[in-house]
C-alpha cells in the first residue's frame, strides 16, 4: 500500500454557498503531509469525509488501502484522530478518559501513554473541564498517539495553543514518526509551523485543491524576482507568471512572482531586453500566500 | 551547532544538515570517534521530519564522513587531510558567494568588498 | 469496552439515580404504612376492604415511577454524546449499532439498582405488616414487574434518545402538544363518547396499548402489593 490516503474526484455540496469540488488527493505512506489552506477552504470538511462522519456526493475515499465507509471500523482502529474541537468528555478525569479510550483500541500502549503523560506534564487526576486549552490539546494528541496508529489525522492540532505547548505537541508527533514510521496528515493554517516538518504539501482554497507536490518543489518553485525594464507582455516566458507589481520602487522596476523558476531562465530577460536584478527565495508562508493570491479572481487592476 | 538552519533556502534541509556536519568535521569541531546525536534526538532538537535526518546521515555515511553502527549510533570517521581541506575550501567559497550575492543586490562592488575586508582584518589582501 | 460503557453511564446518572432509588424504596413502604396496624377480629372484613382501597389509591404511582426511572436512564445514556455532537462516538472503531447496543446493555444493568431498592422496600413493607386473613403480599413478583416496566420504558426512550437533539426536541414537543390538545378537547369528546368521561384520550390510548399482548402489558395489570 503506497498511499495512506487516496481521494478521487471527491465532491461534497452543502447548500448553494460552499462545496468541495472534485478533490483528488494523495498522501504517500510514511510521509508527513501538510494540508494547508485558509479558514473556510474546506480542510475540516475534507477530514470529516475521511473519517466517514459525513458522506460525499460523489467520488471515492480510500484510507490505508480500505474503502470509506465500507470498512470504517477497521480503518478507525488504525487511525489516530485529533479533531478541530475537543471531542472528549469534560466530566472525566484525564485518567478516566485514557482508560475509556484504551478500551476501544487493541493496540493501545499503556506504558507509552504513561510516559507521554509525564513528558507532556499532564495530571491524571485532573478533571478535563478544569484543564486549560493547552492541556486539552496535549491530552488529545496523547490519546491519538498511544493508540499506536498507522495514520495520524490531525485537524488543526495546535490552533489556539501557546508556542510552548505547540512545540510539545509537535515534538510528540515527531517522536512517534521516528519510532513507528506512521504517516501524518496534518491540516493547519499555521503555515510556518509545518515548514520544517512536512515533506509533502497540499494547498486548499475555496473548496479546491490548488496544488499537491513535495515540499521542496513547492518552496523552490515560487520565487520573487525583481526586473528592470520589463516588457509589457510576458507571454513567452518559460516560467509561469503569477503576478506582477509595478507600484513598489522606482518607475521601471517591477516585482514579479513566478512559478516553476529555474536558473537557465535568466536568458529570457536578456532576450527581451530587460535586466534581472534579483531572485528572492520565498519561505513556505510567502509561497502559500502568493499561490492563493494568484489563484483568486483579481478585483483590483494590476500595477 | 545547527542554529542557522534555513527552511527558506533552496538547499534542502537534509543537505544543510549534512553540510554543517561536514564542515564541523573538517574544522575539527567534531573529532573522529565522537558520536553524533541519534537521528531521533536530532529530529526532535531541530524540529524536522525524522526522514530529513535519516537522509542527512545517510549522505554523510556515503561520503565517508560518518559511520552508522546498528544499535550503537553514528560516529565521526577519521577523514583524510586533503578531503578536509577540500571541504573547508568549498565552504569558504559558499560563504563568499553568499556575500557577493548580498553585495550585488545592494550595488556594492567587489573592490569595495576587498577594501572592507582589509579594514576588518587589518591585513592586506591584494599585494 | 462494555465496562467502559457501564462506567460512563454510571458517571452520567449516579446523582440523578439517588431520588429514584429513594422513591423506589419508599413507595411500597409508604403504601403499607399508610394503613396503620390491623385492628381486632370483628373488624377484619372491613380491614381487608380498607387495605385494598388504600393500596388502590397508590396504584397509579407504581407504573409511573417505573416509567420515569426508565426514561431517566435512557436520556442519561445519551446526554454527554449529545453535548459533544457525537464526534467521539463516531471516531471510535466500532459500528454505530454495536456502540448503541453496548450502551443499551449498560443502562439495562443500571436499572437493577432502583429495582433492587424497590424489591427491598417491598419486602420490608410486606414483612412489617400483619395481613388480615385472605390477603397475601407479592413483593418479589411486583419487583419483577417494576424492573420489566423500567426496562420497557428504557428501551423505547433509548431508541428515541439515540437520535439527534433536534429529533428528540421534536418528539417531546409533539408529545407535550398532544397532551395539551387532548386536555382541551376532552370535554368535547366526552359529550360524544362516554368512555372519555372515565378516562382522558391519552389514558385510553395507553390503556389500549397496555392491553395488547406484548411488552407494554407490564404497565397494566396488577400492581397491587397486597392482594387476595
Amino acid at each position: 500500500m503506497d498511499k495512506a490516503i487516496e481521494l478521487t474526484r471527491l465532491t461534497w455540496r452543502a447548500g448553494k454557498v460552499f462545496s468541495l469540488d472534485e478533490i483528488g488527493l494523495n498522501v504517500p505512506t510514511g510521509s508527513i503531509y501538510g494540508f494547508l489552506g485558509p479558514n473556510g477552504s474546506g480542510k475540516t470538511t475534507t477530514v470529516r469525509l475521511l473519517t466517514g462522519m459525513i458522506k460525499p456526493d460523489s467520488g471515492s475515499i480510500r484510507v490505508l488501502g480500505m474503502e470509506v465507509p465500507g470498512e470504517l471500523p477497521s480503518i478507525l482502529r488504525r487511525v489516530g484522530y485529533v479533531p478541530e474541537r475537543p471531542h472528549v468528555y469534560p466530566a472525566f478525569t484525564a485518567r478516566e478518559q485514557l482508560d475509556y479510550h484504551a478500551s476501544f483500541f487493541e493496540r493501545w500502549d499503556g506504558g507509552w501513554a504513561g510516559k507521554l503523560m509525564t513528558r507532556l506534564g499532564l495530571d491524571p487526576s485532573r478533571r478535563l473541564s478544569r484543564m486549560s486549552k493547552g492541556e486539552i490539546g496535549k491530552l488529545l494528541i496523547l490519546l491519538a498517539l498511544a493508540q499506536r496508529p498507522d495514520l495520524l489525522l490531525l485537524d488543526e492540532p495546535t490552533d489556539g495553543l501557546d508556542p510552548v505547548v505547540r512545540r510539545d505537541v509537535m515534538s510528540a508527533v515527531l517522536d512517534c514518526v521516528s519510532e513507528t514510521g506512521a504517516t501524518v496528515f496534518i491540516s493547519s493554517h499555521l503555515v510556518h509551523e509545518l515548514e520544517r516538518i512536512c515533506d509533502w504539501v497540499g494547498v486548499m482554497d475555496n473548496g479546491r485543491l490548488l496544488a499537491e507536490l513535495p515540499m521542496q518543489q513547492f518552496k523552490n518553485g515560487i520565487k520573487r524576482i525583481r526586473v528592470h525594464g520589463a516588457p509589457e507582455l510576458a507571454d513567452e516566458a518559460p516560467f509561469t507568471l503569477l503576478s506582477r507589481d509595478r507600484t513598489n520602487g522606482p518607475a521601471s522596476m517591477e516585482t514579479w512572482i513566478v512559478r516553476g523558476w529555474e536558473e537557465p531562465m535568466r536568458d529570457y530577460f536578456d532576450r527581451v531586453g530587460a535586466t534581472l536584478r534579483d531572485v528572492i527565495d520565498l519561505d513556505l508562508e510567502e509561497s502559500f500566500v502568493e499561490l492563493l493570491r494568484s489563484s483568486r479572481p483579481t478585483h483590483a487592476h494590476e500595477g | 551547532m545547527f542554529h542557522d538552519l534555513d527552511p527558506r533556502s533552496p538547499t534542502p534541509l537534509y543537505e544543510q544538515i549534512a553540510a554543517r556536519v561536514r564542515v564541523a568535521i573538517a574544522s575539527g569541531e567534531l573529532t573522529p570517534g565522537e558520536t553524533l546525536p541519534s537521528m531521533r534526538q536530532l529530529a526532535q532538537r531541530l524540529r524536522v521530519n525524522p526522514a530529513t535526518v535519516v537522509q542527512a546521515y545517510r549522505d554523510l555515511a556515503n561520503d565517508g564522513f560518518v559511520e552508522t553502527r546498528h544499535g550503537q549510533g553514528t560516529f565521526v570517521k577519521e577523514v583524510p587531510g586533503r578531503v578536509r581541506e577540500e571541504e573547508r575550501r568549498a565552504h569558504a567559497l559558499s560563504l563568499v558567494n553568499r556575500l557577493l550575492q548580498d553585495a550585488a543586490r545592494l550595488g556594492i562592488g567587489t573592490d569595495e568588498l576587498v577594501r572592507a575586508m582589509e579594514t576588518a582584518t587589518g591585513a592586506e589582501i591584494r599585494g | 469496552m462494555y465496562r467502559s460503557m457501564l462506567f460512563i453511564h454510571w458517571k452520567q446518572i449516579r446523582v440523578a439515580l439517588i431520588p429514584f432509588v429513594i422513591a423506589s424504596f419508599g413507595l411500597p413502604v409508604l403504601t403499607v404504612h399508610w394503613l396503620g396496624s390491623v385492628p381486632d377480629a370483628p373488624q377484619r372484613g372491613m380491614m381487608a376492604y380498607r387495605v385494598m382501597t388504600q393500596s388502590a389509591q397508590w396504584l397509579p404511582l407504581y407504573p409511573l415511577l417505573a416509567g420515569a426511572t426508565g426514561i431517566t436512564l435512557a436520556l442519561s445514556a445519551w446526554n454527554w454524546d449529545h453535548q459533544l455532537g457525537h464526534v467521539y462516538a463516531l471516531s471510535l472503531p466500532l459500528a454505530r449499532w454495536k456502540y448503541a447496543g453496548l450502551k443499551m446493555g449498560a443502562g439495562a444493568v443500571l436499572a437493577l439498582i432502583p429495582a433492587a431498592a424497590f424489591w427491598i422496600g417491598a419486602l420490608i413493607a410486606s414483612a412489617s405488616v400483619t395481613l388480615p386473613a385472605g390477603l397475601h403480599a407479592y413483593p418479589t413478583l411486583l419487583a419483577v414487574r417494576f424492573l420489566a416496566a423500567t426496562l420497557v420504558a428504557y428501551a423505547v426512550l433509548f431508541a428515541m434518545a439515540a437520535g439527534t437533539i433536534r429529533t428528540t426536541v421534536w418528539f417531546v414537543s409533539a408529545v407535550v402538544g398532544l397532551l395539551i390538545l387532548t386536555a382541551l378537547s376532552r370535554g368535547l369528546l366526552a359529550s360524544h363518547f362516554t368512555v372519555f368521561q372515565r378516562m382522558s384520550p391519552i389514558e385510553w390510548v395507553l390503556h389500549a396499548l397496555a392491553s395488547l399482548p406484548g411488552p407494554f402489558h407490564v404497565f397494566s395489570g396488577n400492581w397491587m402489593l397486597i392482594d387476595v
